[in-house]
């Protein structure tokens, strides 16, 4: 994917100049002042700003603390681009959080270089964090992943008073379907299921992950009990559609689902173990009663709070 | 005795044969460089070799010649008025022009420009108006010369054959829109690229409108040109 670089200059000179230099490695995008540069950066998210230290109306620096603030943004990476040189002014740059800075008049080679190396950085960062991040199976997020946000959302749930959904997802008979297909085409079977689940699990906040072996998690938020259950309702019939063979399973020609769901607004002492405990508990029931289906638990704080 | 291959290829045609078009672009552009030679090369001047190394021939030279022509057209007259600014006692406010046009000026290799603003900015700050006078004296002298290595760059600096291609113009107004509200140069380019096409279909004036909007990057402006009713018009 296209790299992308936003260069915040007052000066159209500059930006012309710099983009002239910096095309073929990136798309570049500009904003002529701070207050549009930080939307840019908000709404397009670049791999690496340059920012222009002299600038009238916002300068530089209050422009860098601003992306240094937003949890959003912090982590794009600033070049400063200044006429003024000198070690105090390096220091001043780099302390107010820029990871490097170019000096003016630019010099073409320098400013290719420069940014080369931070966007080689980025797309190391980038490749680390998908390793962290997702499943390499799958390519669903993993199980790390999902207790970093289920933890952020069951707190945002529980400041909000608002109802989060937890759907626990299970492939009928997983086991038999190893033995009977091999491994192989087992990891087949659990992509396709995972493709299924992330085409179901689009709204905004919404999350599919891999639970581990054969189990995935779904957070549904400000998702109350009605929506929870119709969601497990159309997975399971979702995944059946796909008629992928299970020669070997008890409970039809084709993979199977079960899943686990609960709703809850999170009062003090629930936690984010309580839910998936919920959840689980509803995932067991919903094997007890012949599996293919989906069960509600944690009837007892379910309520529907949210709009 | 040995011959260089290129007088034994021209020994053995004869009548020579016409170069063909990829080895007389490949030779007009040698050409190019050979008058350019010098005329891109100013040390302290005008020096825009090295720019035009790491851009190379691709649209972006065009983004380059813009600048120089906008340099050419505009800088006098900023210099001056950033004189004017100080001898109504607005210090500041010249810096900030100088600032300004050194950023332009300096980046296309105007090293001499560059230090005699820098100095006249410090003696601005300084308060020391001789120094200012002196500095401002300088900063005259070296635009001068590199107004004129700029505009000699520019005669040699032939214009690119046009890349206009002919295309869907209302799916490619869709794009430059598009491009025009991301702040995305590279709607300076498809601007280019449809501007013959634009121009035949809507009118000079019309195309001669959004292309100073663009080329000003006031993409706003050309948003609002675009907004306007002879532009939805189906073409």
């Amino acid at each position: 994917m296209e790299s992308t670089i936003l260069i915040i200059d007052d000066n159209p000179d500059t930006i012309r100049l710099m983009s002239a230099m910096l095309r073929e490695q990136a798309r570049v995008l500009f904003a002529t002042n701070g207050m549009a540069g930080l939307e840019i950066a908000r709404a397009q998210r670049p791999q690496l700003i340059l920012l222009d230290l002299q600038m009238q109306s916002m300068d530089g620096f209050a422009v860098c603390e601003r992306i240094m603030a937003d949890p959003d943004l912090r982590h794009c990476p600033v070049i400063f681009v200044t006429a003024s040189s000198g070690v105090e002014n390096e220091i001043a740059c780099l302390d107010a959080g820029a990871v490097d800075f170019i000096t003016k008049p630019l010099s073409g080679p320098v400013v290719q270089a420069r940014v080369r190396t931070h966007l080689r950085l980025q797309a190391a960062l980038a490749s680390l964090d998908t390793l962290a991040h997702r499943d390499g199976l799958t390519g669903l997020y993993n199980r790390r992943h999902f207790d970093e946000q289920f933890a952020v959302e069951v707190a945002r749930h529980r400041r909000q008073g608002a109802a989060l959904g937890v759907a626990l997802v299970d492939v009928d008979h997983f086991k038999l379907y190893n033995d009977h297909y091999g491994h192989q085409l087992g990891d087949e079977c659990l992509r396709a299921v995972a493709q299924a689940l992330a085409q179901c699990t689009r709204r905004p906040g919404e999350l599919v992950a891999r639970y581990g072996g054969e189990e995935f998690v779904v957070l549904l938020p400000n998702s109350c009990e009605e929506e929870v259950q119709r969601y497990g309702q159309w997975i399971c019939e979702h995944v059946a559609a796909l008629k992928l063979p299970h020669a070997a399973s008890p409970v039809a020609p084709h993979v199977t689902i079960s899943v686990g769901l609960c709703s809850m607004a999170p009062e003090v002492d629930d936690t984010p173990a309580s839910l998936l405990e919920a959840a689980d508990k509803a995932l067991y029931e919903a094997k007890r009663g012949g599996r293919n289906r989906a069960m509600l638990g944690g009837a007892e704080h379910a309520k529907c709070r949210a709009g | 005795m040995a011959s260089s291959p290129s007088r034994s290829t021209t020994a053995r045609c004869w009548p020579p044969l016409p170069p063909t078009w990829a080895g007389r672009g490949k030779r007009r552009r040698r050409r190019r460089q050979q008058r350019g030679g010098a005329a891109d090369q100013q040390p302290g001047v005008f020096a825009i070799r090295k720019l035009l190394a790491v851009i190379g021939h691709g649209p972006q030279r065009q983004n380059i010649v813009t600048l120089v022509e906008r340099v050419v057209r505009q800088s006098q007259g900023e210099l001056d008025a950033a004189r004017a600014r100080w001898q109504d006692g607005d210090t500041a406010g010249a810096a900030a022009a100088l600032h300004a046009l050194r950023g332009g000026v300096g980046s296309l290799g105007a090293r001499r420009f560059a230090d005699a603003t820098l100095a006249a900015e410090q003696a601005l700050r300084d308060g020391d108006a001789a120094a200012v006078e002196r500095q401002f004296g300088a900063a005259q002298q070296a635009l001068t010369a590199t107004l004129q290595a700029a505009d000699r760059w520019l005669q040699l600096e032939q214009p690119a054959p046009s890349a206009a291609v002919q295309q869907d113009l209302q799916a490619a107004m869709q794009t430059l829109a598009d491009m025009l509200r991301r702040q995305d140069l590279d709607a300076l380019v498809q601007f280019r690229q449809l501007r013959p096409q634009l121009a035949s279909q809507r009118g000079d004036d019309a195309a001669a409108q959004l292309e100073t909007a663009i080329e000003a990057l006031d993409f706003g402006a050309a948003l609002d040109v675009l907004s306007e009713e002879a532009w939805k018009a189906p073409s």
